[in-house]
């Protein structure tokens, strides 16, 4: 019997139909389900395995994943350089980045690799939520990579038209800063025992 | 490291520089097109935060904007079934004393003509009356000419906005994704704010305008309605539409209610009490209105604002005149961006 057969056959014999079915919510379903085969593609799924989004329920992924903007890159193409203005967060959805930081000028001018992020890792919480927020190093794509990016204004409309994800999202940014802060001080203390009273290390 | 620009992002900046201007030459070819977009834009703005505020409450995002686009069609056919007929009598009557005014400015024009002549021994050669009143009666019979065609246009407008607002409001979300998609991903972070900040202040602006308008708008006609001045309702929605345009639009009103009462002679009371009427509706716009709904929205230097309607005028005439603000205003977006980006991170 088919659906529309059902629902009439109910009908007629005065019984509760179905609610009206939500398409949204099943083709999340269905795309974060076991048995799906095309599982690479799936930006819910994908959500799933992101450390940073762990506190969200699957629905929240899926409302979340409304404001992403998929966006593919060619390798060596710069996502953004150091000293642009930023306004966006990524998340890793395949392929590899390289963050690099510039020191010195002209002819002095060093690359130094800082950090190479591979599929589920994210850069770039700063430009969500400075003002004018200037990249303090470059993110380069070592190979053809595909990026999922959610800029200031998208941050803007979640926090306002569904403020509990929002608030959720903006906690797991704050505990990513908080992370960094921390790695920094330690950093900065280590680098403090290292050195002597003349600046030189010891 | 490579760090030259790799060919595709070269090849994604052309493609997207042509899909713009290419965009650009059709709306500027065909306005029966553009102007239903345009004003369309404007509606889906006005309407925009109300949408936000139920999409909060609610998921059903159609059946909001349907009862949404029912209200605005409400609240635009309402005043014109129920208005309609009172305006089209003061503009009857308003056109049949048309000859008067011509008459009395005519002899004011002698009067003064003839008084620089004997007092000053200045001749005027040239009359600005009779050449006003020709390029009036040619733009006029023009205008009778062209009546069907320029209604089948504004039927054609008035039916096709409401589509392509609807459109606006129930696909902004897809259409902003097919815009983004088309920017080079070197320049996507920058146009995508800058769009946002534009269609976060025009829209404000342009809500604040509409909001500021009505109320000038029923304080003028009640005010002129309680000084028994003619043509009370009409003066009223002009005086709240052109105070659109600043500094400018509260004069073009007043200038307007001047001429009805020079027609009607009925002394220079009534014209002192209107110019009272038109004071104190401007200085409650001034005092009251302009400072709690617009000037944090437009946000813009005084002598900017004046250079801007100079310029609008120059350029588009009335019209320019009410889009110099939002243009100016976006024009000051672009050159902020551009300042941070050449000296703000330099200094940091």
């Amino acid at each position: 019997m088919s659906y529309e057969n059902d629902v009439k056959a109910k009908v007629l014999k005065n019984e509760n139909i179905p609610d009206k079915l939500d398409i949204g919510l099943l083709k999340y379903l269905w795309q974060a389900g076991p048995f799906n085969i095309n599982k690479e593609d799936s930006i819910p799924r994908f959500l799933t395995k992101v450390s940073a989004l762990n506190e969200f329920t699957d629905n929240e992924l899926r409302i979340f994943s409304k404001f992403l903007h998929k966006r593919q890159f060619s390798r060596d193409e710069y996502i953004f350089k150091q000293g642009d203005a930023g306004y966006g967060f990524y998340f890793v959805f395949s392929g590899s980045v390289g963050i690099i930081h510039l020191t010195g000028k002209g002819a002095d001018l060093k690359e130094h690799t800082v950090a190479k992020l591979e599929r589920s890792q994210y850069f770039g919480e700063m430009g969500l939520l400075e003002e004018y927020n200037r990249r303090n190093a470059s993110a380069i794509c070592l190979e053809n990579t595909i990026l999922l990016g959610l800029f200031k204004p998208d941050l803007e409309a979640l926090l306002d038209r569904y403020p509990v994800v929002g608030a959720k999202f903006m906690r797991e940014i704050s505990l990513i800063l908080a992370q960094r802060v921390g790695g920094l001080m330690q950093e900065i203390s280590t680098l403090r025992h290292s050195l002597g009273e003349n600046g030189a290390i010891v | 490291m490579n760090t030259a620009q790799p060919s595709s992002q070269k090849a994604q900046a052309y493609f997207f520089g042509l899909v713009v201007v290419f965009a650009f030459i059709i709306l500027a070819l065909f306005p029966r097109l553009s102007f239903p977009i345009a004003s369309a834009y404007v509606a889906a703005l006005v309407l925009k935060p109300a949408q936000d505020f139920f999409k909060s409450q609610s998921r059903i995002e159609r059946f909001i904007i349907s009862i949404l686009m029912i209200g605005l069609l409400a609240l635009l056919i309402w005043p014109l079934v129920s208005l309609t007929g009172r305006i089209g009598v003061e503009v009857s009557e308003l056109s049949s004393s048309l000859p008067r005014l011509e008459y009395l400015l005519r002899q004011k024009f002698i009067m003064i003509r003839d008084l620089l002549l004997v007092n000053f021994k200045l001749k005027m050669d040239v009359d600005p009356i009779e050449m006003l009143i020709k390029k009036l009666r040619k733009d006029g019979g023009s205008l009778i000419v062209d009546v069907p065609k320029v209604m089948g246009n504004v039927i054609e407008w008035l039916l096709l906005t409401p589509v392509f607002t609807w459109f606006f409001l129930s696909e902004s979300s897809g259409l902003k994704k097919s815009f983004l998609l088309l920017v080079p991903n070197s320049w996507l972070e920058r146009t995508y704010m800058l769009l946002y900040q534009f269609n976060g202040r025009f829209g404000g602006y342009i809500v604040a305008k509409t909001i500021e308008a009505t109320i000038l708008s029923v304080l003028l006609f009640v005010g002129l309605l309680i000084i028994d001045f003619p043509y009370a309702l009409l003066l009223g929605i002009v005086g709240g539409v052109t105070n659109i345009v600043p500094y400018v639009g509260p004069i073009l009103g007043w200038g307007s209610a001047l001429l009805v009462g020079i027609m009607q002679a009925d002394g220079s009371s009534s014209l002192l009490a209107m110019t009272v009427v038109y004071m104190i509706a401007n200085f409650v716009d001034m005092a009251l209105v302009f400072p709690l709904l617009v000037s944090k929205i437009v946000n813009l230097h005084p002598l900017i604002v004046v250079a801007s309607v100079i310029l609008g005028s120059e350029i588009g005439g009335l019209v320019g005149m009410i889009v110099s603000v939002p243009v100016a205003t976006f024009l000051k977006l672009v050159i902020q961006d551009v300042h941070k980006s050449l000296y703000v991170e330099n200094q940091r």
